[in-house]
């Protein structure tokens, strides 16, 4: 055999090499079990990212002011914060920016008035307003819309002492403060 | 093969955040360069030319520096799963001020006296005015009240012989009250309007009727204290 393949010219040599592969293929594909095949796809799975927004009605602006304040005296304001993301968003309120300015008897406005924040029939925070920390809001669904009643209160702090004392302290001062409402998914 | 091994050679070194087409978010601060430590890229090219020229070396350091970013990002996204990121939205609304008014009364006479009687005597009268001014920011509602008398001798009193008169002459004469000097407790004043002006006058008189040897030389002093209440 060996000797009869090495009498072989290289043509017939390499015709025969050439029909050994392809036996040697027809049995590969012979034996690879081929069977029905079937397949499905699930094609454009999309993904969108959430997106989270609230809408302040006085965004960058004072919900309220008040001048000439006495005791007994109230301010009001209210505003209204909407939530215009398409996801639920935890809520919170809190306030920054705190300044006194003390009169000529020296007390400062933010240790005496209070601060009333309302939601509908909910009372959110109610004391001092130098105090208010982080009141936790709630969760609101997408759309949903909460209006705030701010009242603030120069509580009435009896008769004073004296010309410079008791509420006289406050008289002529003033403060100014800043509402921060966060939004957290 | 060798066509190969120099394809592979001649690819970049990676050096940019760009990883299986998506950037690494500067904001987890993840560098640019990446792996680090692994030298530069002209290094990396000399280390490849002096290498043996196969396939599987030139992938295998191609390999180390792939496992080495992917170490890299699943540490970022290790980090990013529990750093506890979250979407935020934060309005705000500043600049709520608040002020306190003020009141104030300018007393035309403040620390001294309305009248002074100096050697009264039986049927006559002794007159003084003040002006109040309401200089506040609000009205406010004044009361005059008696803040103590002093008579000397305690009795009898003088006070208790003397009648006060408290009138508003503002415009008409208005009596506001009148009767002995003594008995005066307090009287409530018309609301001022913030800046408004008003003038009384405090009339005395030491009655004939009253007159008796033991008020010679005696004296009354009356202190009168104004007190005003925003309203």
């Amino acid at each position: 055999m060996y000797k009869r393949l090495a009498v072989m010219k290289g043509k017939q040599r390499a015709s025969l090499l050439l029909a050994a592969l392809v036996l040697i293929a027809a049995a590969a594909v012979g034996s690879s079990g081929a069977v029905f095949t079937a397949h499905s796809a699930n094609p454009a799975n999309v993904f969108t990212a959430g997106n989270l927004s609230h809408v302040n009605s006085k965004a960058n602006a004072a919900i309220l002011t008040a001048s000439k304040m006495k005791p007994l005296d109230t301010a009001t304001g209210s505003v209204t914060i909407t939530n215009d993301g398409d996801i639920p968003g935890t809520f919170s309120l809190s306030t920054s920016n705190l300044t006194n300015t003390p009169g000529g008897n020296g007390g400062l406005l933010s240790a005496v008035l209070l601060v009333k924040v309302v939601d509908g029939t909910t009372t959110v925070y109610d004391g001092p307003i130098n105090a208010v920390g982080t009141v936790p809001l709630g969760t609101f669904a997408p759309a949903a819309v909460h209006t705030y009643a701010f009242t603030v209160t120069f509580p009435d702090g009896g008769t004073p002492g004296s010309d410079t004392t008791g509420d006289n302290a406050y008289k002529s001062s003033s403060m100014a403060i800043e509402f921060d409402w966060t939004e957290v998914q | 093969m060798r066509l190969v091994g120099r394809l592979l050679a001649a690819l970049p070194v990676v050096e940019s955040g760009w990883w299986f087409g998506h950037r690494l978010s500067p904001r987890y601060g993840v560098g640019t360069r990446c792996p680090a430590g692994l030298g530069s890229r002209r290094a990396e090219i000399r280390r490849r030319r002096h290498a043996p020229r196969t396939v599987a070396m030139l992938r295998g350091g191609r390999g180390l520096r792939v496992v080495a970013c992917l170490s890299v990002l699943l540490v970022v996204a290790g980090t990013t799963a529990t750093s506890g990121a979250k979407y935020i939205r934060g309005t705000r609304n500043p600049s709520n001020t608040f002020a306190a008014g003020s009141l104030r009364l300018i007393n035309s006479r403040d620390a001294t006296f309305v009248l002074s009687t100096g050697a009264l005597r039986p049927g006559q009268s002794s007159t003084g005015t003040l002006t109040l001014t309401d200089q506040g920011d609000f009205a406010g509602a004044f009361t005059i009240t008696n803040a103590g008398i002093s008579d000397t001798p305690v009795s009898p009193s003088l006070s208790a012989a003397l009648t006060l008169m408290i009138e508003d002459i503002t415009g008409t004469a208005q009596t506001l009250w009148t009767g002995t000097m003594s008995t005066f407790s307090s009287l409530a004043l018309a609301q001022f309007s913030a800046g408004q002006v008003r003038t009384y006058r405090f009339t005395v008189t030491f009655p004939q009727a009253s007159a008796v040897p033991g008020l010679q030389a005696a004296a009354s002093v009356m202190t009168l204290r104004f007190v005003g209440v925003a309203k």
